[in-house]
Formats: C-alpha cells, sequence, structure tokens
C-alpha cells in the first residue's frame, strides 16, 4: 500500500470499513449487556413479592370482615400491619376495607384501598371484586 | 520526514492499525466484566420466587369438611406453636416440626425426582402490648449459619388466637390451642424465612 504499487486500495479500503463495522456490532453486544444488567437489578428492586402477599392478605382479612373499623375485632390489626411492616421490610403499609356489599345472587362485594410505600417503590391500589 | 516523504503512508498505516487495536482491546475488557454480577443476581431472583411460592402454598387454605374454619396449614402450624395437638387429625406434631416436613417437601421436590439441598430458618415476628416486635425462632433446618446467596422471604398470616368455641370443629379433631406468645386476639404476624442452598 504505501509502496508505488497503487492497484489494491478498494480492497484495502474495504477492509478498513468492514472492521469499522464490526466496532459498531461490537459495541450493540457491549451495550446489550449493561441492559440486561440494569433491568435485572430493577426487577430485583421492585418489592413485587412483598405487594402481592400485602394485597393478598388484605384481601383475606376483609373476607374475613375483620377489617372494617366497626368491627372491634379490627383493633391492631392495622396497627400489626404498620408496625411490623415498617420494622422488618422498611416500608409504609396502610389499609382500609369497606364492609360487604350486596351483589349478584348471593355474591358480595367488597371494597379494598391499600397503600405500599418502601421509599423506591410507591403502590397504590383500589379494589372491586 | 522532512528531507524525504516515503515513510509517511507507513505512518498512517501504523496510527489506524494501532487505534483498531486499543479500541478493539477496550471493548472486550468492557464487555467481560459485566458478566459476573448479573449472573447471581438472576439465581437470587429464582430462589426468593421458590420460596415465595413454597410459603403461597402452606398458606393456601384446602376446603374439606375437617377444614370448617377455612384455614390454611401455615395458620395452623403458627397457632399450634406449642400445644400437643395439631392439625390434620391423628398427626400430633407440633407446628414447627409439620412446617419442617411440609417446607422442605415443597422447596426441594425436582422435575427429576432426586430432591434438592435448599436448608432455611423460619422467624416469626409479631406484636404485642408488651413488645412492639416481638419474635421467636419458629423453625430451622440445622443448627448451622446461613451460606453464601442467602435470600429472605416472608409471607403475612392471620391469626385468630382467641379462645376457639368447641362447635366450630366437628368432634373428631381436638380444638387448637392458642398459641402462648402472642396475644389473645385476631392479629397479623409476618413469618420471615431465610432460605440458602447448602
Amino acid at each position: 500500500m504505501a509502496r508505488l504499487n497503487d492497484e489494491a486500495q478498494w480492497i484495502v479500503l474495504m477492509g478498513f470499513l468492514i472492521s469499522l463495522a464490526f466496532f459498531f456490532l461490537a459495541i450493540l453486544l457491549n451495550q446489550s449487556v449493561v441492559v440486561g444488567q440494569t433491568t435485572a437489578e430493577g426487577v430485583l428492586e421492585f418489592p413485587k413479592n412483598d405487594i402481592r402477599d400485602y394485597h393478598n392478605e388484605v384481601v383475606r382479612v376483609s373476607q374475613a370482615n375483620i377489617g372494617n373499623f366497626t368491627d372491634p375485632r379490627s383493633k391492631g390489626i392495622l396497627a400489626d400491619f404498620q408496625n411490623l411492616s415498617m420494622n422488618r421490610k422498611g416500608a409504609v403499609a396502610s389499609f382500609n376495607t369497606s364492609p360487604a356489599q350486596p351483589g349478584f345472587f348471593t355474591m358480595k362485594t367488597y371494597k379494598i384501598n391499600l397503600h405500599y410505600s418502601n421509599g423506591v417503590s410507591v403502590y397504590n391500589e383500589t379494589a372491586y371484586y | 520526514m522532512v528531507d524525504h516523504a516515503a515513510g509517511q503512508l507507513y505512518t498512517i498505516e501504523g496510527i489506524a492499525a494501532a487505534l483498531i487495536m486499543i479500541v478493539t482491546v477496550w471493548i472486550v475488557l468492557g464487555t467481560t466484566t459485566m458478566y459476573t454480577p448479573g449472573d447471581t443476581h438472576i439465581s437470587d431472583m429464582q430462589l426468593e420466587q421458590l420460596g415465595t411460592d413454597v410459603l403461597a402454598m402452606m398458606d393456601t387454605p384446602n376446603s374439606t369438611l375437617e377444614n370448617r374454619n377455612n384455614t390454611s396449614n401455615l395458620q395452623q402450624m403458627i397457632k399450634n406453636n406449642y400445644s400437643a395437638f395439631s392439625n390434620p387429625p391423628g398427626d400430633y406434631r407440633k407446628g414447627p416440626e409439620l412446617f419442617n416436613t411440609m417446607f422442605l417437601s415443597y422447596a426441594n421436590s425436582m422435575t427429576n425426582g432426586r430432591a434438592d439441598h435448599i436448608q432455611y430458618s423460619a422467624t416469626v415476628y409479631y406484636r404485642n402490648a408488651t413488645t412492639p416486635t416481638g419474635s421467636y425462632e419458629f423453625s430451622k433446618t440445622h443448627d448451622i449459619s446461613p451460606g453464601d446467596h442467602a435470600v429472605r422471604v416472608t409471607r403475612w398470616v392471620l391469626i385468630d388466637n382467641t379462645i376457639t368455641s368447641p362447635t366450630d370443629y366437628p368432634s373428631v379433631i381436638p380444638a387448637p390451642a392458642n398459641n402462648n406468645i402472642l396475644d389473645r386476639r385476631w392479629q397479623e404476624v409476618l413469618v420471615e424465612v431465610l432460605i440458602w442452598r447448602g
């Protein structure tokens, strides 16, 4: 190439361009690993199981009909949730439920309200079922 | 390079080749060091999901005639912590022993028929009038420390620790006694299980 023979310049130029294309592909591969890691960290950090368990338990409390605050048995249930989730999970949790409303035939309708926040993820839900 | 220009293209070639090699090394080093932390996260997530599912299975009531109060196995185990009686009928072991049997059989069953090597240590956290957050050790596999990559899974459990009226239960089953540690009321306790492969 650096000699006086100039015949193969196109081939050398194509080789150079192809090496640049390889760089582009390698950078894509490099960044894809970073994307996978940050996604895994985000999924791990989101308290999915905590929220599902909490929702499930509030539904159970409302079905046992002890979660609405006119029932004397409800004393302490909310305090249990707030105290234990603050001490063990560092999360603010609160909820309230409404008494069962008559629905179709023998079915009943419940309404629950729940709030969960651990400082990073905040979750609010109002559900009828 | 001043007097004669014969080596100029050689110099440019050399610089281009050096740049190509340096960029290649930079990309290669930046790529390989990323793999290790990502892999451990994924296996921790799988173990956490497994433990959560096991606790969810144990906390699901099975509706049979003997189970008139619609309570789950986990609720009965915690309530009968120090009593001599236990559900199901005829099985008079204490709650922690039943928890041990059931948790290990759920967590360690694999599709190829052999058993996995998952160990656990379970603690119950509660609130009562005197202690804002009390706890007691509920059940565990061995007296050993957790190994590497232990994950913590939790489950809220609703306990009816009031006096059980005998009419709620059929006569063939002794009525569950109350848990002596917890207050005599409806309450939520938090079961924390530390699991690891060991």
